[in-house]
Parts: structure tokens; sequence; C-alpha cells
């Protein structure tokens, strides 16, 4: 098992180069260049195509793409991981700046899933076919199928503008400065609305898929034959049923891990979280190279060590996969 | 059960079905006159004007995000206080991060919000800094009677908001670093002539002094960027200097902080020369959604916000809010690619100018809350002039007219009309973030196949649109474009600028004869004689000296030039004719030079 984790995080090496040069390439061909959203190429300086090439050699963007890509990876290796074109700030400290938002809406929003998703798709799954089963699947249908940014406004109009139970947008509240134990509570109630519509989507989905993978184990032999030893029904659920069924569970946490790092950019943007997704986002349409790197690399980093876990966890609770 | 379930799912299929086909119901439309008043906010007295922001398309952003190029602002006063009374916190929202709180450097709609009330210029009314023509850290200027030498006395009683005095130091510091190349300044152009700098002078403290090559009406305007203090900057490097998060200006509200993403936080200055801002602190919240922002408006989470036309029946009848109507520099333009064969002849543009019904246009994207164009001037800009333009009235029949007298006819009977065996197809270009151009876009198309016109909408993405249009030299990737224009007032002679034709230059489009170029410098001429009054304050030049200045300006410059076409809001000319509107006074024989 160690070795196996050990071979894993070598693995990450070269996975980590192929990708960083995968994006680097895809950066560059598309077409756009940093130089005219920097300056405007209608108006004053930027007509002149002289200043434009100055510009271009200020950042680097003369020289051919191999070159650059050297230089940028002998850079970040040092730890120096370049400068943002539009905001001329470190690309770490813009990075860095937003990498906590993100994590914690991404982190809150799988925990309310998984803790949404998991007793009702049991409940469901025992029930199958009742009222409160229809009613379940229905809703799973529909959580998967629509829109977020509509989903959004919907609950910001509802519980912020009519109901008044949570702010509409932001992290924290501007007019008033808040320490300690309240700046905690107000970012909570900032976090509720945006985590919800967030963990929209995985909630419904992981209540079914908990649903499916409950009725296969139910089904299972030994299931029967924990009833007949005559085990109490909860037991045989907790014990047995439940532990089983969850081992699916994990490989889809690991696959939903993208989504916490940076896939949550269209309700940041509704919900004016600032986060990483937007971030990402902004410096692909600004044509933002540094900062676009640094963004794809950090997400490339936790996405594979997220799934390292998950394997990991994988293993470690099913007994009857060994990785050699 | 079983057959009522099926009833059921048929009885939903079918409903769906038919609401789908169903007409849309027209939206009642309740248009409101729209009245011209100075976007002042009410609750505070400062000085600070908010200024129209110039807006070049949007380059920031996500898809979901609406542009910003409303006509109206909406403004909510969150008590309906007297306006003397004093403190607390304002809210407003910009709609992205700003690139760099420096003066100089920024040029983008989020960064000038701060900027402008952080820091100011020399005076006002140039390019970032509204309509009106005045002294802002100036007290008073001169001009020599050749036009050459300016003299400008500065305030005496300006601080910075560390406590510094502000002096002449700091305005020379501030345009010698513009004029460095390596800065990369939006605004350098400005403070060249040709390759060269203009030479400013510190007569003593309070006075600078600039010398000219040449006569330059609009000087004053031009150099109005936000200065920089000397004292901080002096020695480092402006594109990366820790200045650019944090400024210090001169303005009412100072910096407290800048949140990432999240907002930007001012305090008012006590010390501002002008009194003390009535506001304690002045936050702006970064939102880059419209939709969002919009239901800050109505929690209270933001006290001040832009909305488009289509949402202000929720606050009209709201005492909560106050709503201010303004009239804007911004104009919504379909470009013409003018190099394409399909447009030399005038008539064909003409006719697809009648062909739109540019009411209903205005009507469906922004509620009527917005004016048809007729002029390249927008309305707030004082170079426009009512009544003598012409109207491209909606008219579809002259429009299928005129077409016939180009030689397009349908001759084959599918709808389209054809010349020489070729049928009109063209492709109509819209931005994906512009959401007023995608909502128009399906009716303009609409009436243009009423007249015979195929027009196929394409989306397109902004940064992959500016790299292929702006090579020089080369064929433009487009038929005809949505784009959106302000005309930087006061200074009509860039407008000017924008509708000639420069060989080599970045063109969007080309077009004008050797004729009307002089006829519209004749007509800036004109309009510099007429107006000369309202450019500056003291200076008078003489007839020649226009002259001498416009036909310089339009010789080296290289400025993009433009035919476009008028959709709605402040007035653009129709495409077919721009020298026309200037030349409607002074002859009539040029009116057809496309």
């Amino acid at each position: 098992m160690g070795r196996y984790i050990a071979r894993r995080l070598i693995q990450m090496v070269p996975l980590l180069l192929a990708i960083s040069i995968l994006s680097f390439l895809i950066m560059h061909l598309a077409p756009g260049d940093p130089t005219s959203m920097y300056l405007d190429p209608t108006k004053g300086v930027g007509k002149n195509p002289e200043v434009m090439q100055r510009l271009r050699r200020q950042l680097g963007l003369d020289q051919p793409v191999y070159v650059q890509y050297f230089k940028w990876l002998a850079n970040t290796l040092r730890g120096n991981w370049g400068y943002s074109f539009i905001n001329k700030q470190e690309v770490l400290k813009n990075i860095t700046d937003r990498f906590p938002n993100t994590l914690l809406l991404g982190g809150v929003s799988m925990a309310l899933a998984l803790v949404v998703s998991i007793p009702i798709g049991v409940l469901s799954a025992f029930k199958q076919y009742s009222a409160f089963d229809y009613v379940v699947t229905t809703m799973a249908f529909f959580g998967v199928s629509v829109p977020s940014f509509w989903f959004a406004l919907v609950l910001m109009q509802v519980f912020a503008n009519q109901l008044g139970w949570f702010p509409a947008v932001g992290m924290h509240s501007v007019r008033e400065q808040l320490y300690g134990w309240d700046a905690i509570r107000d970012v909570i109630r900032h976090l509720v609305l945006p985590a919800v519509v967030l963990a929209m989507p995985s909630m419904a989905s992981w209540t079914r898929y908990m649903r499916s993978s409950l009725l296969e184990v139910i089904g299972e032999e030994y299931v029967r034959t924990a009833r007949a030893k005559g085990l109490r029904e909860r037991t045989v659920v907790l014990r047995h049923v439940l532990k089983n069924a969850l081992i699916p569970l994990i490989t889809l946490l690991g696959l939903s891990l993208p989504v916490v790092v940076g896939g949550a950019f269209i309700i940041e943007t509704v919900f004016g979280w600032p986060g990483m997704g937007r971030l990402g986002i902004n410096a692909i349409m600004a044509r933002d190279y540094p900062l676009i790197m640094g963004v794809t690399m950090m997400s490339s980093v936790l996405v594979i060590s997220g799934n390292l876990l998950a394997d990991t966890a994988y293993a470690w609770v099913d007994p009857r996969i060994r990785y050699q | 059960m079983k057959r009522l379930t099926v009833l059921a799912n048929v009885l939903i299929v079918t409903s769906l079905l038919l609401s789908a086909c169903a007409t849309p119901t027209p939206e009642v439309i309740e248009k409101v006159v729209t009245k011209e008043v100075e976007k002042v906010v009410t609750q505070v007295v400062t000085q600070v004007v908010k200024e129209t922001v110039k807006e070049t398309i949007i380059v920031e952003g996500t898809p979901q995000i609406v542009e910003k190029e409303v006509t109206k602002v909406v403004e909510k006063v969150v008590t309906p206080t007297p306006p003397s009374k004093k403190g607390g916190t304002f809210v407003s929202s910009i709609n992205g991060d700003p690139a760099t709180l420096n003066g100089i450097l920024g040029n983008d709609g989020a960064s000038l919000n701060v900027i402008g009330l952080s820091q100011g210029p020399l005076i006002l009314g140039g390019e970032n800094w509204g309509t009106l023509v005045a002294g802002e850290l100036v007290e008073s200027w001169e001009v020599s009677e050749d036009g050459k030498e300016w003299v400008f006395h500065l305030r005496e009683d300006v601080q910075w908001h560390d406590g510094q005095p502000f002096t002449a130091d700091d305005v020379l510091f501030t345009f010698q670093t513009i004029q460095d190349v390596d800065v990369a300044s939006p605004f350098r152009e400005r403070f060249m002539e040709g390759e060269d700098p203009i030479p400013f002078e510190k007569v003593d403290d309070y006075t600078v002094k600039a010398t000219l090559k040449e006569a330059v009406a609009s000087f004053a305007t031009a150099i109005s960027v936000p200065v920089i203090p000397k004292h901080i900057l002096e020695g480092q490097d402006v594109n990366t200097a820790e200045f650019n998060q944090k400024p210090i200006g001169t303005g009412p509200f100072k910096m407290v902080e800048w949140r990432s993403g999240e907002s930007v936080e001012m305090e008012a200055n006590p010390d501002f020369y002008r009194g003390e801002p009535y506001l304690d602190r002045w936050v702006m919240r970064i939102l880059p959604s419209t939709d969002a922002a919009l239901v800050a408006l109505q929690t209270g989470e933001i006290d001040f916000g832009e909305i488009s036309g289509k949402d202000v029946p929720k606050f009209l009848n709201n005492p909560d809010f106050t709503i201010v109507t303004r009239d804007r520099d911004l104009c919504d333009v379909l470009l013409f690619n003018s190099g394409k064969p399909i447009f030399q002849d005038a008539r064909v543009k003409q006719a697809m100018m009648y062909a739109l019904d540019r009411q209903a246009l205005l009507d469906t994207a922004l509620l009527g809350y917005g004016t048809l164009a007729d002029s390249p001037f927008n309305q707030p800009v004082f170079v426009y002039q009512e009544g003598d333009l012409p109207q491209y009235a909606f008219d579809p029949e002259k429009a299928r007219e005129l077409l016939k007298e180009a030689g397009w006819e349908d001759t084959d009977g599918d709808g389209i009309v054809e010349k020489d065996g070729e049928p009109f197809k063209i492709d109509l270009g819209a931005f994906t973030v512009a959401a007023v151009h995608q909502r128009i876009a399906p009716l303009v198309q609409a009436n243009w196949k009423d007249v015979g016109i195929d027009a196929a909408i394409q989306n397109v993405d902004v940064a992959t649109f500016f790299q292929a249009a702006y090579q020089p030299d080369t064929e433009k990737p487009f038929d005809i474009q949505f784009t959106s224009w302000a005309s930087m007032a006061p200074i009509p002679t860039i407008t000017l600028l924008f509708m000639l034709r420069r060989s080599k230059s970045l063109a969007l489009s080309t077009f004008t004869t050797k004729r009307s170029r002089l006829s519209l410098t004749r007509g800036a001429r004109r309009w510099m004689r007429q107006n000369e009054k309202r450019f500056t304050r003291k200076q008078r030049p003489s007839c020649g000296k226009s002259f001498l200045f416009c036909r310089s300006f339009i010789a080296r410059r290289s400025m993009p030039s433009i035919t476009a076409l008028t959709l709605m809001k402040p007035n653009w000319i129709p495409a077919v004719c721009p020298p026309s509107v200037i030349l409607k006074r002074s002859t009539s024989r040029e009116n057809s030079a496309a």
C-alpha cells in the first residue's frame, strides 16, 4: 500500500509536466493577443505598433513558444510564478488571495451534499416505490437539470430579497466592521446560498447513486444472512449495507473534486464570491498567460492529489482491493 | 392508473408544445420621458461628478456578464434624507476587479470608478472626466495669442492623502512619467507631438508651463489625467509599484483596502480642498453579474446601481428608490466593413438603414430608455447639434426601392435579393458578452430579411475579433459587426478622425475620398469657430489656426476609420454619409460621398 502511494506520487511529476506543456500550448494557440487586451489598439498609445512591440517584449511574448515555456518552467520551479499581465501583481498572491475562499465554498458545499444525499438515498432505497421515493427521485431529476445561475437567482430573490434571511451577494458585509465570532458568523451567513446552489447538482446525482448502490447491496446474500441471524434492522443497515454501499460514492467524490477547485465560477460570478474559478476564467478571457498557468497548475495539483486520496480511501475501505 | 398517467403525460407534453409555438405577447412598455439630470449622488455634496465612463468593448468577464452599456443611471437613496445629513457608508458596485488603481495606467471602467473618487486631474472634461470643462486641481489657465504656450496655475490648498502638499513637482513628475515609453500609459499620445514629448516646465511651485510646437485647441482637456505623487513614486517602477494597489491621491476619498475580487473600500478625506465629504466610507462591491447587482440593490446591500432600461419597472413605484436618468455618451452601432464590394454603393447602406425598425429595437432591448442616433456625436457631448441631421425612419418600402436602384432584385423568388446572380448574404457579428446586441441581433436579422437581405448571426469572441481586426493592411474579418461606441467628448476632432481613412492604420473599415476629407476639415474648422468659447475659457483661436490644427491632426494621426450605421442611443451618423453631417451647413453638394 505504501509502495502504491509512493509510486503514485512519483507519477504525479511527469503528469504535471505534461499538463503544463499541454496547457501552455493550448493557451498560445488560442487567438487573441494579451497586449491588445492590455492596451486598446484603437486609441492612444496602442495605435502605435512600435509601442505594442515594446510591450510584447516587456512581457516576453516575442520569443518563440518553447523558449517562453522553458522560461516559465524555470521560474516556476524556483518559486517565481510570475506577474499577472492585467493587474501586475504576483500570480501567487492573486491565487492565495482567492484560494481559501474557493476551498471554503467547495468544501462546505461538498459536505452539505454528502450530509443530505446519504441519508435521503438510504431512506429512498429502503422505501422503494413509496411516495417518498418518488418525490426524492423527481427532486433529484430537478436538481440535476436546473441551470445553476437561474437557480442562484431564484434563491437570491426568494431568500435574500423577499425573506431577507441571507445576504444576496459577497463574502463579507461591507457596511460594518466585524471581528472575531461576528465575522465568522457573517461569513457563514454569506456562505449558505452559494453553497446550496453549488451543492445542488451533486446532491441530486449522489442521492440517486446512493439509492441504486444501496438497492444493489440490499439484494446481496450476506444481508439476507445478517437478517436471518436475527440482527436488528439498524445494525444490518448501518454495519453491513451502508458501508458497502458507500464505496462507489468515494469514486464519485473523487470525480467531483475539479468542481470544488475551479468549476464553481458561475456561482462565484453570480454571488460575487471572490474565488479562484472567477479568477481563472477572467484570466483566460483576458489572455493573462502567467495567471492562467498559475491557476491551471494549482488546480491540477489539487485534482491529482484529490484523486490519489480517493483511490487510497477506496483501497482502505474495501478489503477486496489490493494494489501492488 | 396507468392510463391516467399516460393521459397526464400526453397533456403535459401537448401543452408544452403549444406554449412553445404561441407567439409571445408584446410587452407593455411604459415610455418615460428622459430628462437630463446631472449624475451627482444626491446625498453627497462633494465636487465629484460621476462622469461618463468611456465604454470600450467589455473585455473581462464571463459569458454571463452583461455589458455595462446601459443608458440609464439608477440611484437608490436608502433613507430619503435631506442632503445635509452627514456620515454613513455608501455602497456601490463595479462589474469587475479594477486592473490597477494607478491613475495614469488605469483606463477600464472598474479602475476608473475608483480612480475617479480617489484621484483628480488638473482639468475636468477630458476623456474620462465628464463633459464639462472646468479646473479641478488647477485654478485657472492662460493661453498665449498663438496658442502655443499654456500656463496653468495650480490650486495651492491641495494636499495628498498622506498630508504632503501638492505642488508643480508632482504635475511635472506625472507628465514625464506618462511620456516615458516604458511606462506604457494609455494616455501617452496626448502628451506627445508626433515623436517628441511636449515640454513642460515648472515656473514656480504652483505654476506649470507647456510649450507646444503647434497650437492645439483641446490641449487643456487632453492633459486631464490624474496626478500621481512624486514623493512616493519617484525612483520606483510605476508598472509594478505597490502604489497601484493602494494609491495616494488628492480626491475626496482615501483608499483603505482592496480585497481582491470582493470590494474596494475608501474612507473620506477630511482635508479635501472642496470640503469634507458628507460620507464616512465608500465601498465598491465587485459584482460581475448585473442580475445579482439588481438583487443586491433590492435587498439594500448596495445603495447605488446602474440598471438597464428593461429593469426600470421594478423600481418605478418604489418609495425606497430614486431613479435618475441621464443620456449617456454611449451608442450601439453596426459597423460596416466598407472594404467589401457589397457595401461600396451608398444606396445599399442607406437601404439597410431604412429597413431597420430602430424604435422597436430600442423598445425590446432597453424598454425604450434611449434615443435613436443620428450623428456620430452623442447627445451629452456638446458638439451634438440637433435638428439638421438626416433621420432614417423605418421605411422598408424605401429600402427595397433603394436596393432595386442599386441593382439588387429578387429574381428567383426566394425572398433574397440578388445582383448578377449573387445573393445578398452577409454575416452579422455580435460579441458573445454583449447581451443587448445578442438580444437585438435576431430582430435586425428579421428586419433585413424582410427586404431581402440574408444576414447570418455570428457569435464572436472579443479577443479573437480584435486580434484579427487590428492587423494593419489586411482584410478585415467581418461583414457587419455590432459594437459600442463613445465619442470621447468633448474633443470632437478625435471623433472626426475616426471617420477618415488612413492607409496603413489600424482601421476597422476604410472610407472617404479626398474631397470629403477636405470637406471634413472645413466643417471641423467651422465648428471650432462656432464653438471656440465653449472650448477654452480665454483662448480665441483664429480661423487659420484651427484649420491648421485640424489638418495637422488629420494628416499625421493614424486612427481607425469606421463607417458605421446608427442603431440607437446617442447620435451617430448613418454610415452612408458621415461627411454630410458636418457639411450640412456649409455645402449641399457633398452629400453622397460614400
